[in-house]
């Protein structure tokens, strides 16, 4: 587990915390600007999450890390330049990403009034992501890296979404060589 | 989970709950007669106070329900395996 039980109070969680050393660079560098630091450790304020939410947020940071080692190898391959230009994208956006976004909230940064403001769109978008995805999978098994690729979008926000769709039961995921490839349901029963 | 977090600071549990809901009605009476004076009881909920860790948590669970699947295999899953097996057996007598 990266990010670690720090405090909380009446079963949720109020702060996790990161041994520095367990960080990449660029997630050390915005977490030590945007959080305290304190015996090597960084303490992070947290929108009074649950355990279960905890275990999800180290999942999450498995598959950023997994994105990560995926755009390094394209980069040592030489593979692809425009998917290398557009992994290198998404994770520079990582730095307002989503694990960060979604469960961990620097504080200070909260603005509620805007948020409310914005919930609605969000929720029109996420739909219409979703409905992306669903379209994109009929074709064919494709990874989270894939589905970000094409949407041009972040990848732990599409693994994220797929998540959420296979909780509801639309997909499916199998691990093949490291990476989650995720498929329709009807597809695999098919 | 049996034992739940309740407070924790600098990632060490100061205290955990039991949901008394969870709870078999007399189960519940007996302890709450027992642990009287000796644990708060909160909305519904036994805290009791720790200094662990999660994954001390973890183990406290996984003893737990260990406990709890021995005691249902000994007081319910043996003594109807057993009852069927008399049946079946007294069945076979009375066929003769």
């Amino acid at each position: 587990m990266v990010f670690e039980l720090c405090d909380s109070e009446n079963g949720l969680i109020t702060s996790v915390s990161v041994e520095m050393s367990k960080l990449d660079n660029q997630l050390k560098e915005y977490l030590e600007n945007n959080s305290k630091v304190k015996d090597k450790r960084v303490i992070i304020n947290t929108d009074k999450i649950t355990l279960d939410n905890l275990k999800e947020l180290n999942d999450e940071y498995d598959i950023y890390m997994s994105t990560r080692e995926i755009s390094n190898k394209t980069i040592e391959n030489n593979e692809d330049e425009n998917i290398q230009k557009k992994l290198d994208e998404n994770i520079g956006q990582l730095k307002d990403n989503k694990v960060l976004n979604r469960k961990i909230i620097p504080s200070d940064n909260i603005n509620d009034k805007q948020e409310i403001k914005d919930k609605s769109k969000i929720k029109d978008k996420t739909i219409n992501v979703e409905n992306n995805i669903l379209k994109l999978l009929k074709e064919r098994p494709m990874s989270a890296v894939e589905v970000a690729t094409l949407l041009n979008m972040q990848p732990l926000e599409i693994s994220d979404k797929l998540n959420k769709l296979r909780k509801q039961g639309l997909l499916l995921y199998k691990i093949i060589e490291s990476e989650r490839y995720f498929s329709l349901i009807e597809q695999e029963r098919n | 989970m049996f034992y739940n977090l309740n407070d924790s600071k600098n990632g060490i549990i100061k205290s955990i709950s039991i949901d008394l809901n969870k709870l078999d009605k007399d189960v519940r009476e007996h302890l709450e007669e027992t642990l009287k004076g000796k644990v708060k009881i909160t909305d519904n909920k036994f805290i009791i106070k720790t200094e662990i860790t999660l994954e001390q948590l973890r183990q406290l669970n996984d003893g737990y329900n260990e406990f709890h699947s021995k005691f249902i295999d000994e007081n319910i899953i043996v003594p109807i395996k057993q009852n069927l097996k008399s049946t079946k057996e007294q069945n076979k007598t009375e066929e003769v």
